[in-house]
């Protein structure tokens, strides 16, 4: 990392007043993904004071390079994967119990102002209604909201504005009110598709998704599109906030906060989430809102130990953690039909008990069906082939001659929060994300049981699936500070306010108390979004009269 | 504001005597492919030359031409007694201007499918002879002046997928002759502008999309006394329209067959002995079925014949 970006591009005001800064914020969002940015949004625009630290870099037009192609091919040989650039540099560390030594895994997450909703699939759904519905499943924590899906609602509508989600409502669900813009008409292969699966008593319709389609759009999915198409928490939150005062520290991780005279000061060190070593920034504010995301934010309030007075460390901070399950699978049209158009186009909730089944806009071509052919190898215990396993590109593009025309589908279907399943650092690797997780027993059943239903519904579209059953969503994780009305069972309270620290409000994916069956990118933001404006109803309470507004 | 897609204008050349129709709930023309049939051509620089012979051409295969120029009375001229053909005053060059233009010329005649840029300017001057508006406006025309016609009808192709860009290029960049030095200049900039224009539209979601780089050789025009006729030219220009969805794109066509300018030396032998892909060549149409389009036939969504009559 080399000196900070932002010294030059927004003069000395900024870049001095790390050391010197005594003024103190009203708030502090820590982490500009996309909770974040609504958060920071939602408080600048009620005119109080903000500043937004991030640990990734700015976003420019001179992003870092990828690895080269012998790079990534050496790196591959060897059994292992290089970040992507615009992702999360850090690989994971999944525990796998019994003494063996944690797996480094690559991070499907987003990295920089937007977060992890640069490299999404802009997939921007709703939960339903019976996503909200109480449920105690054994052995997990209670899958309940402390809210309603009726108070819910209106903020799904209003972030369905801000974010321009295009698509159709679902005709299944009649609490689908989103406004949606229009979306591209289908290609031949989708619209025989849908003829299919409707005569099937199927009811696809068009999946809703944070694309503004510009002409010529090309579905950035899981890369940041360098156009501005797709929406993320940067183009369509921060940048207005921004406009609204709010300051963005960028390439600063914060590493804890601490407690001072009713205010919360927010310690945090210049460079990425690596940097374990340097001088510290200290920033003072009323408020902190963490939205590090569902992995960083519990690690943000596990260090800050003055928090907590003797032992009160909410029992289930970090734990609970949820990913969904998905498969991916090809589906055939009936007739050889071209494909073209946009290819993030259809959606089934027919199947919801076993969660939305979706478009994936992926060729199957010899990538996909060598790493999943790759993921069972090391299933059945091949691992030690390491780099050898690289042979099954050979009859992976074989494959990919017979499957090349199917539309590849994804399943989004619902976790349960176990307690056993959580995230922590070691003290032995501070930079590491640990994280252990074990898919249930129920739900490896329940996944078993969806595929056999996805093969009898849709068998006329000779499914085959490319991924091992029951495989995580490794883009998905939730649920690591729990919402809940009974602090036994949650880390905040419906509002996101850690319990016992109220001035620390958590707005990002880790508040989610249930996953439910659908991609959580437009749960999140509504989330954050609420919290948010509750705490500014707090803060306009508790204020004779607002700050001044922040004048920069 | 609504996406392109979301409502069709529907016009009838004959604006005069109707307003122009904008209907919602029409079916977009996106799903018409591959039988979709292009009707409205645009060939920039139309009042002489290869310009000429190519609009005579496309309005005698039944196509709609508007042709775009600076001088009007060359223009009239090519459109003499062809009612298929329309005039329109332009400098490519002035982006607002070509901008405005392009628009009128939808609102006339529909979305456009084919857009032959070929306006350009050859100053036979020394280098150091020539002034530096002339040098800049060498660029304006031959460069500039395509990318404002391509920027006008590009985003209404991909939202339809249907479409055919055609850029008259030339080589005279690989070996500049004495006095042409802007003009060289200028056509290896054009190189690196179709491709680099083609790279950015996805081949998966709009592949009936296609733009190339066509340059014709030696034609006996105002700027070369030499070559072949003009005439000569059109048969290979339908040939790159005739493409099917998925055809050649972003390639450099000489003559009829594809040349691959600065292409790396490694790629060079990998082509030479036959790994990679295969060079191209158009197969012009035989000239006894050109009239492919029936003028009868051509109708828009609101079947109203449309009369080609002249615009102005």
């Amino acid at each position: 990392m080399v000196c900070p970006k932002w010294v030059f591009s927004t003069g000395m005001v900024q870049s001095m007043s790390t050391d010197q800064m005594t003024d103190e914020l009203d708030v502090i969002v820590v982490g500009a993904g996309l909770a974040g940015s609504v958060a920071a949004l939602t408080v600048a625009r009620a005119g109080y004071s903000v500043g937004v630290i991030e640990c990734g870099p700015p976003r420019s037009q001179n992003r870092d390079p990828a690895p080269g192609k012998m790079r990534r091919a050496i790196a591959r040989l060897a059994g292992r994967t290089l970040p992507r650039p615009g992702r999360w540099p850090v690989p994971l560390m999944r525990d796998r119990g019994g003494g063996r030594p944690a797996k480094a895994m690559a991070a499907v997450l987003g990295f920089g102002p937007g977060g992890s909703s640069t490299v999404y699939g802009a997939a921007l759904s709703r939960y339903r209604r019976s996503d909200f519905t109480a449920m105690r499943p054994p052995g997990a924590l209670p899958r309940e909201w402390p809210i309603t899906y009726d108070e819910f609602r209106p903020f799904y509508a209003r972030m369905e504005k801000l974010l321009r989600v295009a698509g159709e409502p679902d005709p299944l669900d009649v609490d689908d009110d989103a406004a949606l813009r229009p979306p591209p008409p289908l290609g031949p292969r989708d619209a025989a598709l849908v003829a299919a699966m409707q005569d099937a008593g199927l009811h696809p319709y068009r999946l809703h998704v944070g694309i503004d389609y510009l002409p010529g759009c090309s579905e950035c999915l899981g890369d940041a599109c360098p156009r501005d198409c797709k929406a993320d928490g940067n183009n369509r939150a921060l940048q207005q906030a921004k406009a609204f005062g709010a300051r963005v520290f960028c390439d600063e991780t914060v590493v804890r906060l601490e407690p001072e005279s009713g205010r919360i000061r927010v310690v945090s060190r210049a460079g990425g989430p690596t940097t374990t070593i340097g001088a510290e920034h200290k920033r003072l504010a009323r408020n902190v809102i963490l939205a590090a995301g569902a992995l960083n934010t519990p690690l943000v309030l596990a260090r800050s130990t003055a928090l907590w007075r003797g032992d009160t460390v909410p029992p289930l901070l970090g734990c609970g953690l949820m990913f969904h399950i998905t498969d991916i699978l090809g589906l055939r049209a009936p007739n050889d039909v071209p494909n073209y158009g946009p290819q993030k186009t259809l959606a089934i909730r027919d199947l919801y008990e076993v969660g939305e089944v979706q478009s994936m806009a992926m060729r199957v071509g010899t990538a996909p069906i060598s790493s999943y052919l790759r993921a069972e190898a090391e299933r059945l215990g091949f691992a030690w082939l390491g780099g050898g396993l690289e042979a099954l590109r050979i009859p992976a593009a074989v494959a990919a001659r017979v499957l090349g025309k199917a539309a590849t589908f994804a399943t989004v279907q619902e976790d349960y929060a176990y307690p056993a399943n959580r995230v922590w650092e070691s003290p032995n690797h501070p930079e590491g994300i640990f994280f252990r997780y074990e898919v249930a027993d129920e739900l490896r059943e329940r996944s078993a049981r969806g595929r056999h239903v996805i093969r009898d519904r849709l068998r006329h579209l000779k499914p085959f699936f490319l991924s091992p059953l029951a495989t995580p969503n490794w883009g998905h994780p939730m649920g690591t500070c729990r919402m809940g009305n009974d602090p036994a069972v949650s880390v905040t309270d419906a509002q996101g306010r850690v319990w016992g620290v109220p001035n620390v409000v958590v707005a990002d994916a880790a508040t989610l108390p249930t996953s439910g069956s659908t991609n959580p990118a437009l749960t999140v933001s509504a989330n954050a979004l609420r919290i948010a404006e509750s705490l500014v109803s707090r803060m306009n309470e508790s204020a004779v009269e607002p700050s001044p507004h922040h004048v920069d | 504001m609504s996406p392109p897609w979301s409502r069709v204008h529907i016009m009838s050349i004959d604006s005069s005597s109707r307003p122009a129709v904008t209907r919602d709930e029409v079916p977009a023309r996106f799903d018409l492919l591959p039988d979709h049939r292009f009707q409205v051509a645009v060939v920039t620089g139309g009042g002489g030359g290869i310009g000429r012979a190519v609009s005579h051409g496309l309005a005698s295969a039944g196509y709609c031409v508007a042709i775009l120029g600076r001088c009007m009375e060359d223009l009239s001229e090519t459109a003499r007694g062809n009612p298929r053909i329309a005039p329109y005053c332009l400098d490519v060059g002035d982006a607002e201007r070509s901008a405005a233009v392009f628009a009128e010329v939808e609102r006339r005649m529909g979305p456009v499918d084919i857009l032959v840029a070929n306006a350009a300017v050859y100053p036979r001057v020394h280098f150091l002879d020539q002034s530096p508006a002339s040098f800049e406006d060498t660029f304006q025309t031959n460069v500039h002046g395509v990318a404002n016609a391509v920027r006008s009808v590009l985003p209404g192709m991909l939202s339809r997928n249907a479409g055919r860009i055609i850029v008259l290029g030339s080589l005279a960049d690989q070996s500049p002759l004495a006095g042409a030095c802007a003009y060289s200049a200028s056509k290896g900039a054009l190189h690196a502008l179709v491709r680099g224009i083609a790279a950015e539209v996805d081949r998966v979601r709009y592949p009936n999309v296609l733009m190339n780089e066509f340059n014709p050789g030696q034609t006996r025009t105002a700027m070369s006394g030499d070559g072949q006729p003009p005439e000569a030219v059109y048969p290979l220009i339908q040939a790159l329209i005739d493409q099917p969805p998925g055809g050649a794109h972003g390639r450099m066509f000489v003559r009829d067959h594809e040349s691959r300018t600065n292409e790396r030396l490694t790629r060079a032998i990998l082509h030479r002995i036959g790994i990679g892909p295969r060079l191209m060549r158009l197969a012009p149409r035989e000239q006894n079925h050109r009239s492919r389009v029936n003028p009868e036939d051509v109708t828009y969504r609101d079947s109203t014949p449309i009369s080609c009559r002249r615009l102005h």
